[in-house]
């Protein structure tokens, strides 16, 4: 009896359980039980998420109407709908094709892991975070296979708990989950439950789930090279386009971490590293509005120290005094600047520079916010 | 002979006085003041000019003790000296391989914490707040560290002036527009 207790408290708590679904994505049997219960908390801290301070520069990246818990929910479950564990194998038991199948005529980007959609396994000790799979079987099967000499397109397909699922689109959201994103050396904060990891796991699922949008040539939001300088040289982990994964993985965490209530000083400074790491991987640099914001922050800084010399100058003598003074005619002069440069902008603030086209191609399913939310509430209630 | 008692008794008035003076301005009268004026060297930069930089702290920020003690404060700066030179550089960076970059690498989040562990001492301890932003503005200024990790500190720097009322030329840091502004991002 003991033993069959024993054996059932380690199923529930390490081994792998059956499909489940929790707020209107499924988990695939391969995923471990306790990656399913931290992905169904993460997921469940997303649709509860308070936004006191909606940022606007997300919303438009995202393309949603409002940012809410619900609506950030809706917009990661049409790119992200199975979840599959990193144990998951891409064999013949679990791949399906079918021919015949008509693709959209358009073109196809560079696709494969140097393209930064198809993440490599365990090599190196180095674990698996994230990796859109869908988005790769939907280009690989559209890039086709040589029968006879000539490029033939296949529809690729995955068997998930005996359910076939086909890659009609890259908005399939098939994404493999690996060990790499529970790893423990890479959490925001020792408390496992702290919402500080769930806002970094949730940065990695957006950032994802842009994987799953595009058509034609920015299909998938491939990653480009980051140049020579960059710390990623030569990796494809950066994008030359003003709305792709990193930008949607920033702007997440930025959100998040702004409405986060529970989150420790450390815990955010740690995120927002998180957050400066990915916006450097954005070559095209801001456009028009956001260079305003830019610009905007800098002035509020700026006089935010100007205020507090203006305090403590009083109390200074000989040298440093001067100094303490001199220090403010520059930030005067650095502010006055500053204005010039926002009223220029002001004129112009239409430039964006070239942002993809994130309209999915391929035929997929959408869901409403209403079938998400309800999915979610049941999923709470059960 | 009167003559010599007169210029004694003389001298020793006045070694009192000095004594007097000397014991008044070296004892703390910093608890009368609003304002403590700490004057103190910057740990060497890793690759700008190290400056002396003169600090001005508020003294209702820093009591009961906001003058560091020198051993105590040295010691710190040489154990923020250590964090400072244990950041990845860009070339460490660049040496991983292609799929462990794709999300933020180990090394990168393990820095991340490390800033974010020294402000938060510096937060429950005042005295260490001039240290720790000497390191916050040498981690800014180093160009061997990345982009993402100098904007961080930069952004702390920026966001603490005001908050501790410390004094430190900003507008002649070496400190790039691209860092600037990857730091305004926030």
């Amino acid at each position: 009896m003991r033993f069959i207790l024993t054996l059932g408290l380690l199923t529930l708590s390490t081994g792998a359980i059956s499909g489940t679904n929790f707020g209107a994505i499924n988990f695939h049997s391969s995923v471990p039980g306790d990656q399913v219960s931290a992905m169904s908390k993460d997921l469940r801290y997303l649709f509860d998420s308070p936004v006191n301070s909606p940022d606007e520069e997300f919303k438009s990246l995202l393309g949603i109407s409002e940012v809410s818990g619900p609506a950030m929910h809706n917009w990661l479950v049409n790119r992200v709908r199975h979840i599959i564990g990193e144990s998951f194998e891409l064999n013949d038991q679990n791949i399906r094709v079918q021919t015949g199948y008509i693709f959209p005529r358009t073109p196809i980007p560079v696709i494969g892991s140097e393209a930064g959609l198809n993440q490599d396994g365990d090599n190196d000790g180095i674990k698996t975070i994230m990796s859109n799979l869908g988005s790769a079987l939907y280009l690989v099967g559209k890039q086709g296979v040589k029968i006879n000499n000539v490029m033939t397109p296949v529809l690729y397909g995955l068997n998930l708990d005996g359910q076939t699922v086909y890659a009609t689109s890259t908005r399939v959201g098939i994404i493999q989950v690996g060990e790499g994103l529970f790893f423990k050396g890479l959490q925001v904060s020792e408390n496992e439950q702290a919402p500080a990891n769930s806002i970094s796991r949730l940065g990695t699922f957006f950032h994802e789930a842009r994987h799953s949008d595009g058509n034609g040539k920015s299909t998938g939001f491939a990653h480009d090279r980051c140049p020579i300088t960059h710390p990623y040289a030569n990796s494809f982990a950066c994008e030359k386009s003003s709305n792709g994964s990193y930008s949607v993985g920033a702007l997440t965490l930025r959100n998040l971490l702004a409405n986060c209530t529970d989150c420790t000083e450390k815990e955010k400074t740690s995120l927002q590293l998180l957050v400066l790491d990915s916006f450097d991987r954005i070559l095209s640099g801001a456009n028009s509005k956001v260079r305003l914001e830019i610009y905007e922050t800098t002035k509020k800084q700026y006089q935010e120290i100007l205020m507090a010399y203006e305090e403590i100058a009083p109390a200074a003598t000989g040298d440093l005094k001067t100094r303490i003074e001199a220090e403010m005619k520059k930030i005067r002069d650095l502010l006055a600047l500053i204005d010039i440069h926002m009223a220029l902008l002001k004129s112009d603030l239409n430039k964006v520079p070239a942002p993809l086209d994130a309209s999915p191609e391929g035929s997929f399913r959408p869901v409403s916010l209403q079938e998400s939310i309800r999915a979610m509430l049941t999923s709470i209630i059960q | 002979m009167r003559k010599i008692i007169l210029i004694v008794f003389g001298l020793l008035i006045l070694s009192g006085v000095l004594l007097f003076l000397s014991k008044k301005k070296s004892s703390p009268s910093n608890e009368a003041s609003d304002v403590v004026i700490t004057i103190e060297k910057t740990p060497p930069s890793t690759e700008s000019s190290t400056e002396t930089l003169p600090s001005v702290t508020s003294g209702q920020e820093n009591s009961p003790d906001p003058v560091p003690k020198d051993e105590e404060s040295e010691e710190y700066a040489e154990e923020l000296q250590v964090t400072l030179a244990s950041l990845p550089r860009i070339e460490d960076l660049q040496a991983l391989p292609q799929k462990d970059v794709h999300h933020t690498p180990v090394a990168l989040r393990e820095s991340g914490d490390k800033i974010a562990a020294i402000i938060a001492q510096a937060e429950s301890t005042p005295k260490l707040r001039q240290e720790t932003m000497n390191f916050l503005l040498s981690c800014a200024e180093s160009k061997d560290s990345a982009k993402s990790i100098r904007a961080l500190c930069w952004n702390k720097l920026i966001k603490n002036i005001p908050r501790w009322k410390i004094f430190l030329p900003l507008t002649s840091a070496d400190v790039s527009q691209e860092v600037k502004d990857l730091a305004s991002r926030l």
